[in-house]
């Protein structure tokens, strides 16, 4: 059986804000969820609708685009 | 971009004028070298799958991309996209808009996308579901 609790998100993150963000915030020892797994892009502007399909297709629960 | 005097913030006339002989120093650096190294992380155009329709032209944030004539273009038609490594500054927009999937970015081309995202999740959790569709047993 799949556990409900735990579900696997991909997030998007440009590297100049959200990415740095997220760096900024591992530098502060801010905890967040081991669901959430960070892929790094150049710039949102690089999200292939494609790819956010494929993630799904895949079976991760949730995608996250931020920047 | 090389900025000096009151671009920064308020400040006096002989310090303005040190910090603009600085600026100008650092530019004629990179005017006076014959060649440049680029970064690896650049989009490149493969010619022949481009059908020269503007995209990349029209979505670039730097206005990189050209049309070039003497690029020949899917079916051997005349002119294809190109992009100059040297002023590409990598953002990846042509190539997530290229509808021919013409373009792509080095460093982050589809097949590094989808083996950072597999690698990155669990294959103990969702990834079991796929698997069970696959072989059709339970674990």
């Amino acid at each position: 059986m799949i556990d409900e609790t735990r579900h696997q998100i991909v997030s998007y993150c440009c590297e100049y804000c959200a990415y740095a963000a997220a760096d900024l915030a591992g530098g502060l020892r801010i905890q967040y969820p081991p669901e959430i797994k960070i892929v790094q892009l150049p710039c949102t502007g690089k999200l292939d609708v494609l790819m956010v399909l494929r993630d799904l297709e895949d079976g991760i629960d949730g995608v996250m685009v931020a920047g | 971009v090389y900025m000096a005097g009151m671009a920064h913030y308020p400040k006096l006339l002989d310090e303005s004028m040190i910090q603009a002989q600085a600026a100008a120093a650092r530019a004629a650096r990179v005017l006076n070298r014959k060649t440049l190294t680029a970064g690896g992380r650049v989009a490149v155009v493969n010619e022949s799958l481009c059908t020269g329709c503007l995209t990349c032209v029209r979505v670039c944030p730097f206005g990189v991309p050209q049309i070039k004539a003497a690029l020949t273009g899917v079916g051997n038609i005349m002119g294809a996209a190109y992009i100059e490594p040297a002023i590409c500054q990598g953002c990846g927009s042509c190539a997530a808009e290229c509808p021919a999937r013409a373009i792509h970015l080095l460093h982050y081309t589809d097949a590094q996308m989808s083996a950072k995202v597999s690698a990155l999740v669990d294959p103990s959790l969702s990834f079991i579901v796929s698997s069970e569709i696959a072989t059709g047993e339970t674990p």
